[in-house]
């Protein structure tokens, strides 16, 4: 299923909910940038639930909130006992307790919800890009020869909750014959059914792949082809590290240090194109960059640009620090305030292209 | 006509194996076979059906010598990749084997990898969800479909390819009576309208023989199996439908292999049966467990709706239902390890007073209830049998006792197995051990989640005799399990569950009579609930012919 914006917009749309949250923690933006993120998650979840055909997700919104609450109490309590700093003294603890003995101060709450907050957004932005762009779509935005590796590695990801089923399975199938759980030793053995078991599900699913002609068919390459693209990876793999290596040790001529990564990333992405033309696989949806989404891209691109340059120029506009000699107080500049609610923009295009599927052109190949 | 598929001197041999597990076999089968592979569990079926796309030995090692053929092309040269354009291969459990999160999307998986033109693909995506009824599941995710619709998924995914074949091992194992009748289905019409060559294993026999073409049996490990006509083959072996048992004990010819051919030698019994209908005695009027309208909701689901159960003392209940009823959910409320919500259970201990298991510690329940869950892989984890068992006993604070172990291995069959790894046993060898490791706590009430599941006929016979000896040692048993026949043999009572909610409890005889999906083969065929087994029907006959398969 797929929701207006084609999935490069999508991936701007993350762009313009993710980038804010690592920019500021002013909890003024956070809380509005949060909202805009919740009116997108919303507005998706009405236009899935238009399509009769579509199901909503398993896991929505509510189990994204408890985490959310999780972590942010945990971040609050956690900030405000082992931070004994600031103007706003709520009360004192005993100065013999370890670790949360002495001033417990409101700054301290403060920071540690902005980070919270922080989190929390970033999750948010994550969870519904996740729900609004299937897996699959986004494999597919890969290039091919990094296909099968993208592959494998969202299907281990997807394996992670069968595995904490399986885990749950074992523990409870072991509290049946009375095995008890005191420490950390008493886990250990419950290891060797959990990797069994999870050993012949893959083995499975790798057979599955392997009988459904996982691997796709790459063309035949010659000799000379082989040994220069070798060649090219070692030279793309060492200008990176050189590259990094250069930034620390000549700190004041950042360019020599910047040059080389962005000469060995750009080798490593042409080599990524060139191999991807050897493997043939064909593709089940095609989209189509519509002129909304051309508007939604300078959109987006406007958001990030004007970010960056207040990052670059007025840093101090985003910066969130409640601790003496600054105001706890957040400050708000309106302005910077319209960026941030820029992710609950699509929600406007959807209004216009409420459902928009990848349709093959006749005629339209491979 | 030359053969679609043909096996000449082959023989293979798993990696740790000291002996084959196919030696020299010959046979061909034809295009557009319905083929049923059948025989007990760990004769070779599957290695025999992996060896057709070449899973083996291409993911499993091992020896091979001889060739097969499919289609002409060599599967043990090409390779599994290479065979997926000509062999459809469906797993027993397709959780496990698919690729994507949505439906539309596992089903291009295959011609994705094989850069089928977009075009070709959106048609066969379109014809492949209307062969097998799926076209409204196609935006949804695969987790949320049941059993059944996803092994239609996973057989729909096979299919886009355009296989020549279509292998299916044990597809039908895990699911309710009407989702193994839908699967089944489905494959049937693939094979008449489209002249798909289908090779299917499965132990349910009664399921799939009334249309197999060709039957392939496995006997033992190594031996060459039989192969012809279902008629020719059942002639020779003893893992038979009820309905084919009676017309070989009495020596019905032609041999009926279905309900519909058996129904004209019906008017030939004279029986006369004994016994009452019901099988209840007036011990269930002392419970050993109650449970009282119990309610129960997990992700935003009513697993539970104010279902009630009550066993009466040293009685088998089966509990019945489709996948998805809450049966394991009432097993696992049942013994503690999940609370309801709402409602009570109350168990009834032999000499002391009732207990309360919501306000009762798991530990102290376990001593009286035992329950072994549906994956035996769960429980075992020593390195021994054996050392399965001195586990429960530590647990239990009970003394070491190695000569009674081993007793009670050999009573389940699996003595010889006592100094064996537990991982390297066949599944139901391991069921029987996980058994072992709980019955060693000596429980007055037994729990099974789905015991039957990839056992084979003479499995479930063992299973029966023993469940049948455990009830004399006043053992209580309740078993969830799909599997009718067994039912019919083994329990005294059935609870019938639908979407949460008991919905029918009573005698087995009332129960599974005169129902669709729940009555067994012979009550079906003489439409009397005091005909339920094989042995009810040869017990009511006026001599009892000397062998019965």
């Amino acid at each position: 299923m797929r929701a207006g914006l084609h999935p490069y917009g999508w991936l701007l749309w993350l762009a313009t909910a993710a980038l804010p949250a690592l920019l500021t923690h002013n909890p003024l933006y956070l809380v509005l940038l949060l909202t805009s993120i919740a009116v997108m998650y919303l507005a998706w979840q009405r236009w899935a639930g238009a399509d009769a055909s579509a199901e909503p997700e398993p896991m929505g919104w509510r189990a994204f909130l408890l985490l959310a609450l999780w972590i942010g109490g945990f971040s609050i309590v956690f900030n405000g006992l082992t931070t004994h700093f600031g103007r706003i003294v709520l009360f004192r603890l005993p100065s013999a307790w370890p670790l949360i003995g002495g001033i417990v101060t409101g700054e301290a709450f403060l920071y540690g919800f902005a980070n919270a907050l922080a989190l929390v957004v970033l999750i948010g932005a994550f969870m519904t890009f996740n729900s609004v762009l299937p897996r699959e779509d986004l494999l597919r935005l890969l290039p091919r020869a990094l296909y099968d590796l993208g592959l494998i590695v969202s299907i281990g990801v997807a394996f992670v909750p069968a595995l904490v089923q399986s885990w749950q399975s074992i523990r409870e199938a072991q509290m049946l014959r009375g095995y008890r759980f005191r420490g950390w030793r008493d886990y250990l053995p419950l290891f060797v059914p959990l990797l069994a078991g999870s050993f012949e599900n893959a083995l499975q699913l790798a057979a599955s792949m392997e009988g459904r002609g996982f691997g796709g068919r790459a063309a035949p390459q010659t000799a000379g082809a082989v040994r220069l693209s070798r060649l090219a990876f070692v030279l793309a793999s060492l200008f990176v590290l050189v590259g990094l290596l250069a930034r620390g040790y000549w700190p004041r001529r950042p360019a020599y240090g910047v040059g080389l990564l962005l000469t060995g990333l750009a080798l490593l992405l042409f080599l990524a194109y060139w191999q991807g033309r050897r493997v043939q696989r064909s593709r089940y949806r095609r989209w189509f960059w519509r002129r909304a989404d051309t508007v939604w891209a300078l959109l987006a691109a406007g958001q990030i640009l004007a970010l960056l340059a207040v990052w670059y120029a007025r840093r101090r506009a985003l910066i969130y620090y409640p601790y003496p000699p600054y105001s706890p107080w957040p400050v708000f500049d309106p302005l910077l305030g319209v960026l941030m609610i820029w992710p609950a923009l699509p929600a406007l295009f959807w209004r216009r292209h409420p459902v928009v599927r990848g349709v093959v052109a006749p005629g339209e190949g491979r | 006509m030359t053969p679609l598929i043909v096996f000449r001197h082959f023989s293979y041999r798993y990696p740790d194996s000291p002996q084959p597990v196919l030696r020299d076999l010959n046979l061909s089968l034809e295009e557009g076979e319905f083929v049923l592979v059948m025989g007990r569990s760990g004769v070779g079926k599957s290695t025999f059906l992996r060896a057709l796309n070449g899973l083996v030995p291409h993911f499993y090692g091992g020896e091979i010598s001889g060739s097969v053929s499919v289609a002409g092309r060599d599967p043990v040269a090409l390779g599994t990749r290479a065979m997926s354009e000509l062999v459809g291969f469906v797993y027993q459990s397709p959780e496990h084997a698919f690729v994507a999160e949505r439906v539309e999307e596992e089903l291009v998986f295959a011609l994705e990898n094989q850069a089928v033109p977009p075009l070709i693909m959106r048609k066969r995506v379109e014809e492949v969800l209307d062969q097998l009824g799926i076209a409204p599941l196609r935006r949804r995710p695969i987790a949320t479909l049941s059993g059944g619709e996803k092994q239609r998924v996973a057989i729909a995914a096979a299919l886009t390819m355009q296989p020549r074949v279509l292998v299916l091992d044990e597809p039908t194992s895990q699911l309710d009576p009407q989702s193994a009748e839908d699967v089944l289905t489905a494959l049937r019409q693939l094979n008449e309208e489209l002249g798909l060559t289908v090779l299917v294993s499965e132990h349910r026999l009664e399921r799939v023989l009334p249309f197999a073409d060709r039957v392939i049996a496995f006997t033992e490990p190594g031996a060459p199996p039989l192969c012809g006509t279902p008629a020719e083959v059942v002639a020779h072996v003893d893992l038979l439908p009820p309905v084919v048992a009676l017309g070989k004990a009495l020596g019905w010819q032609p041999l009926p292999l279905t309900l519909k051919a058996a129904r004209r030698f019906v008017p030939t019994l004279s029986l006369t049966p004994a016994g009452t209908l019901s099988t209840m005695t007036p011990a269930e009027l002392l419970p050993v467990i109650s449970a009282e309208r119990l309610w129960f909701r997990y992700n935003g689901r009513d697993v539970l709706r104010n279902a009630s159960l009550q066993l009466p003392r040293g009685t088998l209940l089966a509990l019945m239902g489709r996948n998805g009823a809450g049966k394991t959910t009432l097993l696992k409320q049942l013994v503690g390890l999940l609370r309801p919500q709402e409602g009570r259970i109350r168990f009834f201990p032999p000499h002391a007073a009732a207990m309360e298991v919501a306000k009762t510690p798991l530990a102290d329940l376990i001593r009286h209830i035992g329950m072994v869950p549906q994956d035996p892989g769960a429980f075992l984890f020593q390195e021994r049998v054996l050392d399965e068992l001195a586990v429960t006993r530590r647990n239990h604070s009970l003394p070491a006792d190695e000569a009674a172990d081993k007793a009670l291995l050999a009573r389940l069959g699996v003595g010889h197995l006592a100094g064996q790894n537990p991982r390297d046993l066949s599944g139901g060898e391991q069921q029987r051990v996980a058994l072992a490791s709980i019955l060693v706590a000596n429980p007055e009430l037994l729990l099974l989640d789905e015991p039957t599941r990839g056992l084979d006929y003479h499995q479930k016979v063992a299973l029966v005799a023993l469940l049948r000896t455990l009830q004399k040692d006043g053992v209580s048993i309740i078993m969830a399990t799909h599997d009718v026949e067994l039912v019919a043999q083994a329990a005294d009572a059935v609870a019938l569950m639908a979407e949460g909610e008991v919905i029918l409890a009573g005698p087995t005889r009332e129960v599974m009579t005169e129902s669709l999906l729940f009555a067994p083969q012979l009550n079906k065929l003489l439409r009397d609930p005091r005909f339920l087994t094989l042995d009810d029907v040869l017990g009511a006959l006026p001599s009892r012919p000397a062998s019965v398969a």
